[in-house]
C-alpha cells in the first residue's frame, strides 16, 4: 500500500484559518495553552497547526496497523515518530505518549497494540474538528521547495 | 556573504513531518527568507545551490539521508562547511545531541520547539557567523593599504601552485618594492609615506587584469603579485603595466634619483614540479628584484 506522506502542499499559507475556527480549550492530555505559549500566542497559527495535524495524520493508526501486517515496522515506527512529533507541538502529550510507546516497542520487537493509540489520535481529530472546523480537501503539491527564495 | 546584505537571511529548514515544517516557516518567514526540503538529497543539493542558505534547520529523522548524516556532508564540503546548522529535533537524548554537535552543528534544540526562543538562537548564530565572516576577511587584508595581504597571498600561492601542479600550466609571482622609500618617508613624513603605500597598492590593484590575479602588500614597502597560468611574457607585461602606472602617479619624490615615487620588480615564472616549491619561486623573485635595484631602479628584470 502506499501510505500518505502528505495530504497538503506546504506552501506556507495552503490554507489560512479565520474565524469562526477556534482555539480548543485545554483538557486532560491536550495542553493547548502550553502549545500557544510556545507559539508566542499566535493562536491563528495554532489553528492551522491543528487543521494540518488533522490532515496529516488522522488516518496514521490506520497506515500503522496495515504497516506491521505488511511487515514494515521501521516504515510503522517512522510514522509514529513524525506523529509524536507533531502531537508535541499541538499539545496533544497523552497522543503523543501514546505513540512514542508504540515506536519505542515496535523498535524493540515487543508485541504491539495499537487499540490506545488509535482511540488518542480519534479523539484528538474530532477535537479539532469541532472546534478548529472540518479540514479541507487534500491537494497535491510538490513540496519540495514551496516557497522559494 | 552568501546573501545580499539588502536582503533578509536565506534559511533553509529540512524536515519531513508537515506540522513541524509549517510550524517553522509560518512562525520565521517574517523574518527569513526560507527554503524547505523534506528529505536529505533535497537538503544537499538545496546547500548547493549558488546562493547558499545562512543557516540550516535540520531534522535528524528524516528519510533515507538522516539529519546526521547531511550534517556530516555539509562538512565535508568547502561550499557548505560554513553554514551553521541548528538541529531541530524530537531525538532530544544526550547522546543524539553531542553527536550532532560534533559534526559540527552550532546548536540542538528539542521539539516542541518555542518559536521565540528559536528566532532568537537562529538569529545569535547568524550574527556570530557574519562576524565570523567579517574576521576572516579582515585577517586576509592589509589594514593601511585594503588590498589582499601576505596570509591572503600565501594561502593563494600554495592553492595556484598545486593548481598549476595539476594542469602542467606556468605560475608567475612578481616581487615589488618602492625605490628609495626609507629616504621618501625621512623627507616627507610617514603620513606621507603611509599615502604613498597606499596609492602604489591601489596602482598595483588596477594592473591586475584577470580576476585570478592577486597582488598583496607583502610587508614594508613590497608588493607582490600572483598570476596563474601566465609565462614569462605575459608576466613581463603585468609588471611593467606596474611600474608604469606607479610612474604616472607623479607622486614628488625628493630623496631619489628620479623625481617622482618609482618601483622596481623582479619576475620569477614556473611550471610547478614536484623537484621545486612555491618558496623557490618567491625567493627567485626576490633575487630578481634585488637584480632590478642594482641595476638602477624603476626597472624589471627577470
Amino acid at each position: 500500500m502506499a501510505i500518505r506522506r502528505s495530504r497538503t502542499s506546504s506552501s506556507a499559507s495552503a490554507f489560512a484559518a479565520t474565524p469562526p475556527y477556534a482555539l480548543p480549550p485545554s483538557q486532560a492530555g491536550f495542553d493547548i495553552d502550553a502549545a500557544l505559549n510556545r507559539l508566542g500566542g499566535n493562536a491563528a497559527l495554532l489553528i492551522e497547526l491543528l487543521r494540518t495535524f488533522a490532515i496529516e495524520h488522522s488516518e496514521c493508526a490506520a497506515d500503522v496497523d496495515t504497516l506491521l501486517r505488511e511487515g514494515r515496522p521501521a516504515t510503522a515506527a517512522a510514522a509514529l515518530h513524525r506523529i509524536k512529533s507533531a502531537a508535541r507541538i499541538i499539545g496533544a502529550q497523552s497522543l503523543a505518549a501514546a505513540a512514542e510507546s508504540l515506536e519505542r516497542d515496535i523498535r524493540h520487537g515487543q508485541p504491539v497494540d495499537t487499540t490506545a493509540f488509535a482511540s488518542g489520535l480519534s479523539d484528538v481529530v474530532e477535537i479539532i474538528g469541532k472546534h478548529a472546523g472540518s479540514v479541507p480537501p487534500a491537494r497535491d503539491a510538490d513540496r519540495s521547495d514551496a516557497n522559494p527564495s | 556573504m552568501s546573501a545580499s546584505q539588502s536582503r533578509p537571511p536565506l534559511l533553509l529548514i529540512a524536515d519531513d513531518e508537515p506540522v513541524n515544517l509549517k510550524l517553522l516557516v509560518d512562525g520565521l518567514r517574517d523574518d527569513f527568507r526560507i527554503r524547505i526540503a523534506t528529505d536529505g538529497e533535497t537538503a544537499l543539493a538545496i546547500a548547493g545551490d549558488e546562493e547558499a542558505p545562512d543557516l540550516i534547520l535540520l531534522d535528524v529523522m528524516m528519510p533515507r539521508l538522516d539529519g546526521y548524516e547531511v550534517c556530516r556532508l555539509l562538512k565535508q564540503q568547502d561550499a557548505t562547511r560554513d553554514i551553521p546548522v541548528i538541529f531541530v529535533t524530537g531525538v532530544s537524548d544526550e547522546e543524539g545531541e553531542t553527536h550532532g554537535l560534533e559534526l559540527g552543528a552550532v546548536d540542538y534544540i528539542a521539539k516542541p520547539i518555542n518559536l521565540r526562543i528559536t528566532r532568537a538562537r537562529i538569529l545569535t548564530h547568524l550574527k556570530l557567523k557574519r562576524a565570523q565572516e567579517h574576521l576572516a576577511q579582515l585577517s586576509q587584508i592589509d589594514g593601511l593599504t585594503e588590498i589582499p595581504n601576505r596570509r591572503r597571498f600565501d594561502e593563494a600561492l600554495h592553492l595556484e601552485w598545486r593548481r598549476n601542479l595539476r594542469m602542467g600550466t606556468p605560475l608567475a609571482v612578481l616581487m615589488a618594492d618602492i625605490d628609495y622609500f626609507k629616504q621618501y618617508n625621512d623627507m616627507h613624513g610617514h603620513l606621507a609615506g603611509d599615502d604613498c603605500l597606499k596609492r602604489v597598492a591601489l596602482a598595483f590593484a588596477g594592473a591586475m587584469r584577470r580576476p585570478t590575479d592577486l597582488t598583496a602588500r607583502y610587508g614594508g614597502e613590497e608588493f607582490v603579485a600572483l598570476l596563474a597560468d601566465t609565462d614569462s611574457e605575459g608576466a613581463w607585461r603585468v609588471a611593467d603595466a606596474m611600474r608604469r602606472k606607479v610612474e604616472q602617479l607623479m607622486i614628488p619624490h625628493g630623496a631619489s634619483s628620479h623625481p617622482c615615487v618609482t618601483v622596481s620588480c623582479g619576475i620569477a615564472v614556473a611550471v610547478p614540479s614536484d623537484d621545486s616549491s612555491a618558496e623557490d619561486l618567491v625567493m627567485r623573485a626576490d633575487r630578481k628584484l634585488y637584480e632590478a635595484k642594482a641595476a638602477g631602479r624603476n626597472r624589471i628584470a627577470a
